[in-house]
């Protein structure tokens, strides 16, 4: 009796072995797996992770629609970091390990970024990022890590060129307790530095999860007294310390400009329903700028964007398409999911992205592996409730249609 | 005159005013349940998305916009969360005391913190990550005092918590119901032997917290905006109130709340604003090295 149990019951095993092996053969057979990361869900910045994840999910369904990569669909396979490093770490571990994907692209946390590279970097798996900015990342000179988002360095070289450009001899900052922020203050006094220019400049390091900072800001009003406030810190708290400088009346105003860092007016209507008044005359620093023409699938990917929720897009979706087109691209020229092979493939990159063509600098130091020519603005407000694409864009010069406007 | 400390004193005291107004639901819940409510930062939340969505017109009631005046919008919000409490306490919370079982506390620990959870999970999934903001109570800024200028609505919140405050603690210490609260918060079993139902004391207690959590919600929401964990960090600092001035206490919850006000407003400019959010615990360690139950709490005794 016992046999003939036993005997069932391998036969039950060996059934399922056979209907499971070929099912789970065919599945890892007819994709090739990429992962994708972004911050989903609290403490992450779960406003802007489902943008980037947007253009992750666009740039492989182009690729699938175009036949896909090596003669196999992609599948992407998406993680919520949670904006928290120890949860990257685990999630990509996780990606590599158990999904077997053969790459990875997307975060947008420098913090998190950082954990990440360090087992992407263990693993071998090449790993592009899609908007962490800090320059740290790129500057660990990880053979796997590449970026084609913008970085601190570059934003905060544009932000004292424009200060000198303009006469502004006292600068102060507010930048968020994160690898970003305070990766932005320190790379600021390093711009002053390195371009010679005549700024005396102070910051603060806050905690972007406050609610009040008007005791940090009635101290630069009362006794700083900046002519330029200048915030990297990521909303809600970027929103905040906007409304709150407005409501003691410290910026923007005729006497201190208000320049975003951390390009919050990703939404026009959160923004300006947001901040209300205060949004006028602040100067942001973006990595896009609506009134600037993309490249042609920029475009493409931009009117896609406005069909499907009526406003302009930001930066996210653009980057992260971005990310993903690079990575998919290596891939098919590397004719292999190899790792090696597609790091060269990378590494050999040169198409053309939304926002200018990509390629890799094979530099040391912060432009290692970095797309240095990634384009960056600086545009300002000049009307309450106006879009990014309307404000007047100040830097570069060559896109340049106005000059700092005071209130 | 320097007015600069004197600035820096009543923007501290404006935020304790506003702290306490959240700290206070939280102490009573525990005081008259034993229930450490980790679902109260959402209660908060409720409130300010109810507003938003009673005044911004972007709801619609039977195809008509709601778009009431915010001031008609805040005592509604107000119910509407209280309901909601009373909800919770009926519907999950009851069992502690209706139903024998081995670990109550452990219990309602375990529920709230899940509820929480499943309420910003879902304002995430329902409402959508963007944050929100409804229309202002009072527009524009006012002058304080030398630079000190402040919000309208920053001032209106200020003066709905010292509204309610003093609303609550007249509750409590002045009608029948408010004592038959605070008998059962100190002894369950001899209120009920003198004919207390306390099982519907619970109920008041969580609807009192609804209602306070709400009104926080709502008030605050045109200055600090609503968003899916708004309540996150106002309920930890809630959490450190209501222990600093005393587990159940309620003018040490005032106390303590005005307080940490005034220790993270001058701390952020005389210490270092980065270490704002963490000048709560150390007060509250310096506080219980001293006097262990807190600043008005009192030793309890235990059969």
């Amino acid at each position: 009796m016992t046999e003939v149990r036993n005997r069932k019951l391998l036969s039950g095993i060996a059934l399922v072995a056979a209907l499971a092996v070929p099912v789970s053969a065919v599945q890892a057979g007819d994709t090739i797996k990429i992962g994708g990361l972004a911050p989903l869900s609290s403490p992450g910045s779960y406003q802007q992770g489902p943008e980037l994840v947007l253009g992750l999910e666009w740039a492989v369904a182009d690729v699938n629609a175009a036949g896909g990569v090596l003669g196999k669909q992609v599948e992407l396979i998406v993680e919520d970091t949670q904006g928290r490093p120890p949860t990257g770490a685990t999630v990509v571990e996780k990606l590599i390990t158990r999904d077997k994907v053969v790459a990875i692209a997307g975060e947008y946390h420098s913090s998190v970024c950082k954990a990440e590279i360090e087992v992407v970097h263990q693993h071998g798996i090449p790993f592009v990022i899609g908007s962490c900015w800090s320059d740290s990342l790129t500057s660990a000179g990880y053979d796997e890590v590449f970026r084609t988002s913008v970085y601190s360095s570059k934003l905060a070289e544009n932000m004292v060129a424009v200060m000198a450009a303009n006469g502004i001899k006292k600068a102060a900052s507010l930048v968020e307790d994160t690898d970003y922020g305070i990766g932005i203050a320190k790379n600021i006094e390093n711009a002053i530095k390195k371009l010679n220019a005549d700024i005396d400049f102070q910051y603060e390091v806050v905690e972007k999860t406050s609610k009040d900072f008007v005791p940090i800001l009635l101290k630069y009003k009362t006794k700083v007294k900046p002519e330029i406030l200048i915030v990297a810190v990521t909303q809600p708290g970027g929103f905040l310390i906007l409304k709150q400088a407005h409501e003691i009346r410290f910026a923007p105003t005729k006497e201190t400009l208000y320049l975003d860092g951390t390009c919050t007016a990703q939404n026009d209507k959160v923004f300006w329903e947001a901040v209300k008044d205060a949004g006028n005359y602040v100067l942001m620093s973006c990595p896009y700028s609506p009134s600037v023409k993309l490249t042609d699938l920029g475009e493409k990917i931009k009117q896609r964007y406005i069909d499907k929720f009526d406003r302009q897009p930001n930066y996210l979706p653009l980057q992260g398409y971005d990310a993903m087109i690079s990575l998919l691209t290596a891939i098919k020229n590397a004719g292999s999911t190899d790792s090696k092979a597609i790091i060269k493939a990378l590494q050999a990159l040169k198409i053309p992205g939304t926002r200018g063509d990509i390629e890799f600098s094979q530099e040391d130091g912060v432009w290692h592996h970095q797309w240095k020519a990634v384009p960056t603005f600086i545009f300002q407000y000049t009307k309450v409730g106006q879009s990014a694409g309307d404000a007047a864009v100040l830097f570069p010069k060559q896109f340049a249609t106005a000059g700092i406007v005071r209130p | 005159m320097d007015y600069y400390l004197l600035s820096q004193l009543i923007n501290g005291v404006i935020f304790g005013l506003i702290y306490a107004l959240i700290a206070l639901g939280l102490t009573i819940v525990f005081s008259i349940m034993r229930v450490v409510n980790f679902s109260h930062g959402e209660f908060y939340m409720l409130g300010g998305y109810t507003l938003y969505a009673l005044t911004s017109g972007a709801v619609t009631f039977f195809s008509i916009p709601l778009s009431m005046p915010t001031i008609i919008g805040l005592p509604i919000a107000m119910v509407a969360v209280a309901i909601f409490a009373i909800a919770i306490e009926r519907g999950m919370l009851r069992p502690i005391y209706t139903v024998r079982m081995d670990r109550p506390e452990e219990y309602a620990i375990i529920l709230t913190f899940g509820l929480s959870l499943f309420l910003q999970y879902g304002a995430l999934t329902v409402v959508g990550p963007y944050e929100m903001t409804p229309g202002a109570f009072w527009e524009g800024s006012k002058h304080i005092l030398g630079d000190l200028y402040l919000a309208g609505d920053r001032l209106f919140a200020t003066g709905v918590s010292v509204l309610l405050i003093g609303i609550t603690i007249y509750f409590i210490y002045g009608t029948w119901t408010g004592r038959a609260l605070m008998a059962t918060a100190q002894n369950r079993v001899g209120s009920t032997v003198v004919g207390i139902n306390t099982v519907r004391m619970n109920m008041i207690a969580m609807a009192l917290a609804g209602l306070l959590a709400g009104a926080a919600g709502a008030a605050m929401a045109p200055i600090f905006l609503v968003y899916p964990d708004v309540g996150q960090i106002p309920v930890i600092k809630a959490f450190v109130i209501i222990v600093l001035g005393g587990m159940g206490s309620i003018p040490g919850a005032v106390v303590a709340a005005i307080i940490l006000g005034i220790v993270e407003s001058l701390g952020s400019v005389y210490i270092s604003v980065a270490y704002r959010d963490v000048f709560a615990f150390l007060v509250l360690i310096g506080v219980l090295l001293f006097r262990p139950h807190g600043l008005f709490g009192q030793k309890e005794r235990r059969a």
